[in-house]
């Protein structure tokens, strides 16, 4: 078992016990207490822009992935005005893009679709924006769907960090921010990205897909048909801790 | 609500998001940046619902007093159901 001078803090009134360094998320995580993300990865520092793991510090509302682990840290990770705030920010998600679960081929392997279902929303609710944003298929193996990006900048800062090739990044400010391409023309096809990249592995959504396969899965057997998104996430966080 | 097609619920809608930027946002600029609307909508609501699409108004329909006929029904067969006891029977298959 864990040593003795291991230190905790407190998620809803139960010992979390952490390891110098970490996040209240990984912590959480790793103490198999699922709390919903879309920025985040295992792989990368934490983002803090979706604000979906947002818990209550005290008075404040905080997002578990950028909070460091203290011991006597209190922390309220399960609450109504939580579960409405993470419900209403997965919304405003949905109604920013163009996100068409039926007709989408990442459906059933998509983390907003499984996050939404995580956080019970059952509608958009607000006025969907409707943006008019034009899918970069230029590329000969990937297919760039602006219409689902979330803006994570998950493959932004694995194309930087891991792929070493710098393809993405984010341009624009508030409604105006939007996913850019590093090359001259702006398109895909003139960029150095392959289809093995880490930047089309750890996109949340529908935005990166391999081209010349769709829909090879039947419903069902799909990501998240076989387990929950938490599961995995859970899973995800406990090999992580294991493997540092 | 310029244009005169918005309604209560975007009212609610817009004080809704101003709550939520207030409470998740990262820094000041977006924990306050709803304050003008949420002001609004606090010291100025009678002067934006003038300009809603369908003023708020009560229900034309009183639902309490059409139930009323029913409901004193209901409680005079269950007079009825105390004082006969033996009616209370199993309805024919």
């Amino acid at each position: 078992m864990t040593g003795p001078a291991q230190p905790s803090f407190v998620i809803d009134g139960l010992t979390i016990p952490y390891r110098p360094g970490e996040s209240v998320l990984q912590a959480a995580l790793a103490a198999g207490r699922y709390i919903p993300t879309l920025c985040y990865h295992p792989a990368f520092p934490a983002h803090g822009s979706c604000r979906v793991c947002v818990v209550q510090q005290g008075e404040r509302i905080v997002p578990a992935c950028a909070t460091q682990a203290a011991p006597g840290l209190v922390i309220t990770a399960t609450s109504p005005v939580l579960s409405e705030l993470r419900r209403d920010l997965v919304r405003m998600l949905f109604s920013e893009g163009n996100h068409v679960c039926p007709g989408c081929e990442l459906s059933g392997r998509c983390q907003l679709q499984a996050v939404g279902y995580a956080v019970e929303m059952t509608t958009v609710h607000y006025h969907p924006l409707f943006p008019l944003r034009a899918v970069d298929a230029s590329h000969p193996d990937v297919l760039l769907d602006f219409n689902r990006c979330i803006l994570c900048e998950l493959c932004v800062r694995a194309s930087a960090e891991v792929d070493g090739k710098h393809v993405f990044a984010l341009a624009g400010r508030g409604i105006d921010k939007r996913l850019i391409v590093n090359a001259e023309s702006g398109r895909l096809a003139d960029t150095p990205l392959a289809l093995t990249d880490m930047a089309l592995q750890v996109c949340p959504v529908g935005a990166l897909l391999p081209k010349r396969r769709g829909f090879d899965v039947a419903i069902g057997e799909r990501r998240y048909d076989q387990q929950t998104l938490a599961d995995e996430a859970i899973a995800a966080a406990q090999s992580h801790r294991h493997e540092r | 609500l310029v244009d005169g097609q918005a309604g209560t619920r975007d009212l609610d809608d817009w004080a809704r998001i101003a709550e939520v930027m207030r409470l998740a946002s990262h820094c000041g600029l977006g924990q306050t940046a709803g304050n003008p609307l949420r002001d609004a909508l606090e010291h100025f609501r009678p002067t934006l619902e003038r300009r809603l699409a369908v003023a708020p108004h009560p229900p034309a329909f009183d639902l309490e007093a059409a139930l009323a006929p029913a409901r004193e029904l209901r409680a005079q067969v269950a007079r009825l159901g105390s004082n006969t006891a033996t009616t209370d029977q199993e309805p024919p298959a």
